[in-house]
């Protein structure tokens, strides 16, 4: 497959110099005030800063727990006292929902940290040093690559067997791949420039050189694929779940809840909507914030993130 | 160009056979016993364990991988434990539904997809453009399995225009088709839009405005046109995906294809299933892939395929 490879992106790092010094320069915030001037990256923050809010403050938002079942109000449509109605075992599905965010946030979070941990190293090493290592990293890729769609995720569940921590390595793996390619992309247009070859010519040993002055300047293009990438996460592990391979009752899942709510869609439609709107605002915000953050950081990137999908 | 297509063809080989270790060692190493799930309940354990030695799998793993390839290499891809069936007899006809799908899908994505990010281009910043992009941006969020089901409320229950499961008529298709379309619509809008975006700023283009050519000329001619490799490449890779099977789609639909075969067997721990499944997903990647950097030749002449 080497002999054209497709391209997923393409991208011109902007050269910070040797300094190593940090081209995203949060701490003077010019991201971060662009970011703001950008009406999606705006919206999309708000979301995000929600989405983070209600799930770390769950407990405190609602009045009874996700546990609390009442089959006297089963598949209760929406009212005053509960705007979204009850579920099939007569749970408020507003509470549901609160709580839910909790998992989508924790399996977001820790996959996408998992994959960036493992998928830049090996995309910088193999950027770096090229020869076997690289070869034998872009071989593995292709044989991960070659398993389409959640098929890969679907497999580590049926090797790991279904719950939390099975749900976060399925899709961990499923997203390692784009990582790989990303960062080994991105290593080998700064590898050619001058700062590197001075680096080298001072005395700076690879590893120190890669942590300095590869990594500092690849850094736009990877927090742009995080972010885009926490979206894509939700998507899959909710497929996943709503597929019944993800996590299990009593967790709350937004995708479980659809995959339960549509056994009785025609007579409560409200438990399918409310659980998949919230996914949609959720996936959105992260979409519109990788969109702004890619435009500020990476603007000449072609761009584009969602090659694998979640869920088909 | 035969050099080409034959070395990338004999390159695929490693990838594959890699493809069936990873696939064989990920499913024999996995916990869960063939033999135990496929023994009647009442079976014994002396049953289970001749069970287990008549589907081959008390024996140790390398000789399991050697049998197993010297089938496959025979053309044989093995008998399903489930069915008793040949495992390519009961792929081929997934297969086929997969594909009609998979194909419907994609060329709903180009049909859409393509003039949308056109529009978006030529005019940006119009009200065309916003529409089309925050329409893509919201169409990358939606999840497949909630869009089906609320396309399913909508058109099956509520106004009973189309059939909610199954396959057969062109409208079983319409649901599915839709539902597994709406992330390659907007995938392909975003990036045509970008790619023209990048060429209209080209000097041949203001040359060929300058000559007086139509506009329609100048941007079917000579702008989309270069702007095509990256939206290939995108609707290839998406096309592969999706002959990987839409798993959810296909179990919302009930539509007979490859994803939801493929849930069953690892369910079921039906490994020739899987195994042959694993690989045929691998070919039909690999060749799309293939098909794809051909049509880089077909779009632009620079393009040349080194054997």
């Amino acid at each position: 497959m080497s002999a054209s490879r497709r391209v997923i992106r393409v991208t011109q790092p902007t050269p910070v110099g040797a300094s190593g010094e940090s081209p995203l320069r949060l701490g003077r915030a010019p991201v971060l005030r662009r970011l703001l001037g950008d009406a999606g990256g705006l919206i999309g923050l708000a979301i995000i800063t929600l989405f983070v809010i209600v799930a770390v403050l769950a407990p405190f938002l609602t009045a009874e727990t996700p546990r609390q079942q009442d089959l006297s109000r089963r598949l209760a449509p929406p009212s005053w006292r509960a705007p979204l109605g009850f579920d099939e075992l007569g749970r408020n599905e507003g509470v549901l929902i609160i709580w839910g965010s909790r998992t989508s946030l924790t399996i977001a979070v820790a996959s996408v940290l998992a994959s960036v941990g493992a998928g830049v190293p090996l995309g910088l090493v193999g950027g770096f040093y090229r020869g076997v290592a690289d070869d034998l990293i872009m071989r593995i890729v292709d044989v991960m690559l070659a398993f389409p769609g959640v098929l890969l995720a679907l497999v580590v569940i049926a090797v790991l067997g279904s719950g939390l921590t099975s749900l976060i390595l399925a899709v961990t793996v499923y997203s390692v791949p784009t990582y790989v390619r990303l960062v080994r992309a991105a290593t080998l247009q700064i590898m050619p420039r001058q700062f590197i070859e001075a680096a080298r010519a001072t005395g700076a040993g690879s590893v120190r050189i890669m942590r300095l002055h590869v990594l500092p300047n690849i850094l736009g293009p990877i927090i742009v694929q995080g972010s885009l990438s926490m979206g894509t996460v939700i998507l899959t592990a909710g497929a996943m779940s709503f597929l019944g391979l993800g996590v299990q009752p009593p967790t709350v899942e937004w995708g479980a809840m659809i995959s339960t709510g549509r056994l009785y869609v025609r007579n409560a439609p409200h438990a399918v909507v409310a659980p998949g709107l919230a996914i949609v605002l959720v996936v959105l915000g992260f979409n519109l914030l990788g969109d702004a953050l890619r435009d500020t950081l990476d603007p000449t990137s072609r761009l584009v993130s969602a090659s694998r999908k979640a869920g088909g | 160009m035969i050099r080409y297509v034959a070395t990338r063809l004999v390159w695929m080989l490693p990838t594959l056979v890699l493809v069936t270790v990873v696939a064989f060692l990920m499913l024999h190493l996995a916990p869960g016993d063939p033999a135990e799930l496929l023994a009647p309940a009442d079976a014994t354990a002396e049953d289970v364990q001749r069970l287990r030695e008549e589907l081959g799998l008390a024996d140790p793993l390398p000789l399991q991988y050697v049998r197993y390839m010297d089938r496959l290499l025979r053309g044989d891809l093995g008998y399903s434990y489930a069915s008793g069936q040949s495992v390519a007899r009961e792929l081929l006809p997934r297969f086929a539904f997969t594909l009609r799908l998979a194909t419907a899908s994609l060329v709903l994505a180009v049909l859409m997809g393509l003039p949308a990010g056109v529009v978006a281009a030529v005019r940006v910043r119009s009200w065309a453009d916003h529409v089309s992009m925050v329409g893509s941006v919201v169409g990358l969020s939606v999840p497949a399995f909630w869009l089906g089901v609320m396309l399913m409320l909508v058109f099956s229950v509520r106004l009973g225009w189309l059939p909610s499961a199954g396959a057969g008529t062109w409208k079983h298709l319409i649901l599915p088709t839709l539902t597994l379309s709406t992330w390659s619509i907007a995938i392909i809008a975003r990036m045509t839009r970008a790619s023209m975006l990048e060429v209209l700023g080209m000097d041949y283009v203001r040359v060929a405005r300058a000559k007086g050519l139509p506009e329609r000329t100048v941007i079917v001619r000579h702008a989309l046109r270069n702007a095509l490799i990256p939206i290939v490449t995108v609707a290839g890779l998406r096309f592969g995906y999706m002959l990987g099977g839409a798993v959810v789609t296909e179990t919302v639909f009930a539509w007979p294809g490859m994803g939801r075969f493929m849930v069953q067997s690892i369910q079921a721990r039906d490994f020739p299933n899987l195994q042959g499944g694993i690989l045929l997903f691998a070919l039909a990647f690999a060749l799309t892939n293939l098909l794809v950097d051909l049509c880089y030749g077909l779009l632009d002449p620079q393009v040349r395929y080194q054997g």
